[in-house]
């Protein structure tokens, strides 16, 4: 229920995550799109406002060329009435002859042509530059009467404007316009006629007469009259009404047509906004010519061709172009942030329930083997006259603890590890001991579960390496006891041990471990983590299993202290192997010495890859040896050669075998060849359940899988005697001295604590006599078989070791005069010992104490 | 820092020593809280000037035998070189030896002090 829980929390707070999210990311958006949406209407505004400006700076413009087409207007108009005036008045009574030399003789205009037309007949003259001819205006009584009716109705005032509609002036055949003034003209018969004065301009003339300043170069200007017809049109323009030019290329109803005419008849000036021919929004803009006969002039110019300074959207792009990048860096960087947190809090909540799991798991695991401690305690004080009950309560109490210190060791090593205080203490080291000690720490569980184990080494030519011995047992321990953990009952276990060229020098050495199992297998999700404290994968098997979660992190700590790597493969169900590589100096003792005579060996094992790199290390060191595969065939082929008078000096088997076990092989090899052939059994395993069967069966040695150089060479020599130097010796194995009594006479505390632990940890116990004297009262009083040996300081005070050496052997007692003494002293020097034997001693060990020679002169003593 | 690891920064080879205390590095630690006090019971500078060349030398084989099973191996070579040249009569070079090592012996003594 409460995981339920914890999971529905979780969803929610992650759905609320996202909706706020969401709400941010969309404020933000929004934001971003107010911000741009105002700046753009800002700027789009401020952009009409100054073609509003333009506008109104054109009506201005177009109110100025009224006045300026007025005055061209009346300027024209002016020289006509001018003209009508003086044929009028000055000059009296003037025929149409002398009045059309007059004007031909006053007008220095080219561009200009005259008529005198007679009101009754629309007929008179044309005068042109030099010469003057009649001429007919009948036919445009519609384009000239109004004007020539005007003229002659206002006869006396001069100063208004009486201009024709524009009409193809029939002596020219161009367009034009005529400004008229009224004549009276004296006949052949004296007699007054009435006609009125052309002044004859083409309209071509009369619109290049406007030309627009600066910034309204592209506007155009049309003049029309009260029906808007066109007197000057815009260019390239068809209609020859402006209101059907309008209504042609705008989408206008009738109602507005009307508008913009009674709009044109009635204002003097205006404004519209209407599309011209090719579609250009356009602003028009008219002013009415004063005295004009209701002439309008209409300028139009494309609100796009207006000079209008366009706004400087540079520098708010950028303003904008930044906001917007800012929110972006500002999001990613928000994201990011948000990201690591995430991050973050996840690894403090995975640690944090690692850690809660690791107290949980560490306080049942403590609990467990101190319930054990208490309990067998208690048991032992209940029974303690049972001498057999208080021994098992013993051994039971003393693995319970021996758990508890492994655990706390871990507990230690990963707290050293995590402060950085771990460091490393190389010493050279014989990686066959190590490896030796490894296999026999496994021993115990490897039989408990009945498990196979295998151990191959493969071209190790340096077994003495430069390296803290301690670390690398600590690495090979933890993966193989983990091995051994996490396989099941009766699966299989395996090391090899390979060497390899380093590439971190000529001096150094490359190892590889690889610890493979057929267990349990680990879960990718828990690989990830795996080498992180306080992990443990998650299965029901294995919370059965004891462990802290913490020996991958220590020993993923020790490789990279060591500067090696580890790497894993494992399928859940199926097994792991771990492979870990580390490069070693290589110490000054070289296995090169270590020469085989020709020996002809055999070895037999059902494990092809153990026959063939025990084959690679014999041949390294100069033997070839026969193989075989099984016991059948050793069986023949040591009889094969014993037929041939040429008998295997040695036989190397297996002692598990498929079909023909080892001890089965040694007694049929027995019974074939006599004891003509040395047996040695080679096996991963425990062999002391086998020794004396083995033993009683013909072997004659026994050797610990993997083949290292020194161990077959070892063993060989021990059987072969081939090499005179002395035979090794079990310098570290005390078993044989378990239980014995001695007696140390010590007068230094140091030296005694050292002394003390050292026996101890041999389970030999010991006596304090804290100088000469003591000692040989101790021994005096000491009934019979009490001490084993004395250890004896040399120097003391009160009396001597040499002293009391002497008095012991002056001793009456046998036993006491007897008694095995090793002298200790910190003088090594030939005469110290020589002096030491002198006084009764029957050994010596130099200071600082070392553990093997200690046993060593132990065994040797009291062998004697 | 533990005394073990501050220690090896005066030649003191703590591996080495755990490893003749059979890896308990508490009851090394332990015994190493009684090294200041065998020092000051085992005077050899006081003797050599007096010239008691004979306790100097026994004081001095003592501590000689001190240091090398706590591996301080520094101080021990010490040690066994100002045995010898008592031993031989040289007790000037014997004084100058061990004003040598004096110093790393306060320097040890004075780090063990700390942690008692």
């Amino acid at each position: 229920m409460e995981n339920n829980t914890g999971v529905e929390a979780e969803k929610k707070e992650k759905k609320d995550g996202k909706i706020a999210w969401t709400f941010v990311i969309l404020i933000n958006v929004l934001i971003a799109v107010i911000v741009s949406f105002a700046a753009v209407n800002y700027f789009r505004e401020q952009s009409e406002s100054r073609y509003d400006a333009a506008e109104k700076g054109f009506s201005s413009t177009m109110s100025s060329m009224g006045q300026v087409a007025y005055s061209y207007l009346h300027t024209e108009q002016t020289f006509c009435d001018n003209w009508a005036t003086y044929i009028n008045v000055r000059s009296g009574d003037m025929s149409a002859d002398i009045a059309c030399d007059f004007v031909m003789n006053v007008n220095t205009d080219q561009r200009v042509t005259s008529a005198i037309i007679y009101y009754d007949t629309m007929e008179g003259y044309t005068i042109g530059w030099d010469s003057y001819d009649t001429v007919s205006y009948k036919g445009l009584e519609d384009k000239v009467n109004g004007a020539f009716e005007k003229a002659e109705t206002c006869h006396m005032e001069n100063s208004h404007l009486h201009i024709t509609s524009p009409y193809i002036d029939p002596v020219s055949g161009v367009l034009s316009i005529g400004f008229c003034h009224d004549l009276r003209l004296m006949d052949d018969d004296g007699n007054e006629e009435s006609a009125v004065l052309v002044r004859i301009l083409p309209v071509s003339e009369f619109q290049g007469q406007w030309l627009f300043p600066t910034g309204y170069e592209k506007a155009q200007l049309a003049l029309i009259d009260g029906k808007g017809e066109f007197i000057v049109k815009f260019e390239g323009v068809e209609q020859t009404n402006f209101f059907d030019y309008i209504s042609a290329n705008n989408d206008i109803d009738s109602e507005t047509l009307g508008r913009i005419k009674n709009n044109l008849a009635t204002a003097n000036e205006g404004d519209m906004r209407y599309l011209n021919k090719v579609n250009q929004d356009s602003c028009y803009s008219f002013e009415r010519i004063e005295d004009g006969e209701e002439w309008v002039i209409i300028g139009y110019i494309a609100r796009e061709n207006l000079d209008v300074t366009p706004v400087d959207l540079t520098i708010p792009t950028i303003i904008i172009v930044g906001f917007i990048l800012l929110m972006a860096v500002d999001g990613i960087y928000i994201i990011t942030i948000n990201r690591r947190l995430k991050i973050s809090m996840e690894e403090t909540k995975f640690a944090s329930e690692a850690k809660t799991r690791f107290l949980s798991s560490m306080s049942h695991d403590i609990r467990t083997p101190m319930n054990a401690i208490i309990g067998m305690t208690t048991i032992a004080t209940k029974r303690i006259d049972d001498k057999e009950q208080v021994g098992e309560c013993l051994n039971q109490i003393t693995r319970a603890s021996n758990h508890l210190l492994t655990l706390i060791n871990d507990i230690l090593d990963i707290s050293k590890v995590e402060s950085g205080k771990l460091s490393l203490n190389p010493i050279v080291f014989s990686l066959a001991e190590a490896v030796g000690n490894i296999i026999s720490i496994s021993q115990p569980h490897i039989k408990e579960k009945d498990m196979e184990f295998e151990v191959h080494a493969r071209g190790v030519h340096h077994e003495y390496i430069f390296a803290d011995e301690l670390r690398l047992n600590q690495i090979l321990i933890n993966l193989i006891s983990n091995a051994i953990k996490y396989t099941p009952a009766k699966g299989s276990v395996r090391l090899d041990i390979e060497e390899q060229p380093s590439d971190k020098g000529a001096n150094m050495v490359r190892h590889i471990y690889t610890i493979s199992d057929n267990g349990m297998g680990m879960s990718e999700e828990f690989m990830k983590t795996m080498y992180n404290t306080f992990t443990r994968d998650t299965d029901s098997r294995i919370n059965t299993i004891q462990g802290t979660g913490l020996g991958l992190a220590i020993t993923k700590q020790m490789v990279d202290l060591m500067g090696g790597t580890i790497d894993v493969k494992s399928k859940k169900g199926e097994g792991t192997t771990f492979t870990v590589t580390l490069d070693f100096p290589i110490a000054e003792k070289a296995m090169d010495d270590l020469v085989l005579p020709p020996l002809r060996l055999l070895i037999a094992d059902d494990d092809e890859i153990f026959l063939e790199s025990a084959s690679d290390t014999l041949k390294s060191m100069g033997v070839n040896a026969d193989v075989a595969s099984n016991g059948e065939d050793a069986v023949k082929m040591i009889a094969d050669k014993h037929v041939h008078n040429a008998d295997y000096h040695c036989v190397i088997i297996d002692w598990k075998m498929p079909g023909m076990d080892g001890l089965e092989t040694v007694k049929a090899v027995r019974e074939k060849v006599g004891d003509d052939v040395s047996i040695i059994i080679i096996s991963a395993y425990d062999w002391t359940d086998i020794e004396e069967e083995a033993l009683k069966a013909g072997a004659n040695g026994f050797i610990t899988k993997p083949l290292f150089r020194s161990s077959v060479y070892s063993k060989l020599n021990e059987l072969l005697a081939f090499d005179n130097s002395e035979k090794p010796v079990q310098e570290d194995n005390a078993e044989d001295l378990k239980g014995i009594n001695l007696l140390i006479a010590e007068d230094n505390d140091i030296n005694w604590d050292i002394i003390q632990v050292m026996l101890e940890f041999c389970e030999i116990t010991c006596e304090r006599a804290e100088n000469g004297q003591i000692c040989v009262d101790k021994i005096n009083a000491a009934p019979e078989g009490t001490y084993q040996a004395i250890l004896m300081d040399v120097q003391m005070p009160v009396m001597n070791g040499k002293d009391a050496s002497r008095e012991i052997r002056s001793s009456d007692k046998e036993y006491v005069k007897n008694i095995p003494i090793i002298a200790m002293t910190a003088d090594a020097f030939a005469e110290d010992i020589i002096a030491c034997k002198e006084a009764g001693m029957n050994g010596h060990v130099s200071k600082p104490l070392d553990m093997k020679k200690l046993i060593k002169e132990l065994r040797a003593a009291l062998k004697s | 820092m533990s005394l073990t690891e501050e220690l090896k920064q005066y030649d003191v080879n703590v591996a080495e020593a755990v490893g003749r205390f059979m890896g308990m590095e508490a009851i090394y630690e332990k015994t190493l809280k009684k090294f200041p006090g065998a020092v000051e019971s085992h005077e050899v500078e006081m003797y050599i000037k007096s010239g008691d060349t004979e306790t100097a030398t026994a004081n001095a084989h003592t501590l000689k035998g001190v240091t090398g099973n706590l591996s301080m191996t520094k101080l021990y070579d010490g040690y066994v070189e100002i045995v010898s040249l008592l031993r031989g009569g040289e007790n000037d070079k014997a004084l100058t030896r061990l004003h040598d090592i004096l110093p790393l012996q306060k320097s040890i003594v004075d780090c063990i002090k700390k942690y008692m």
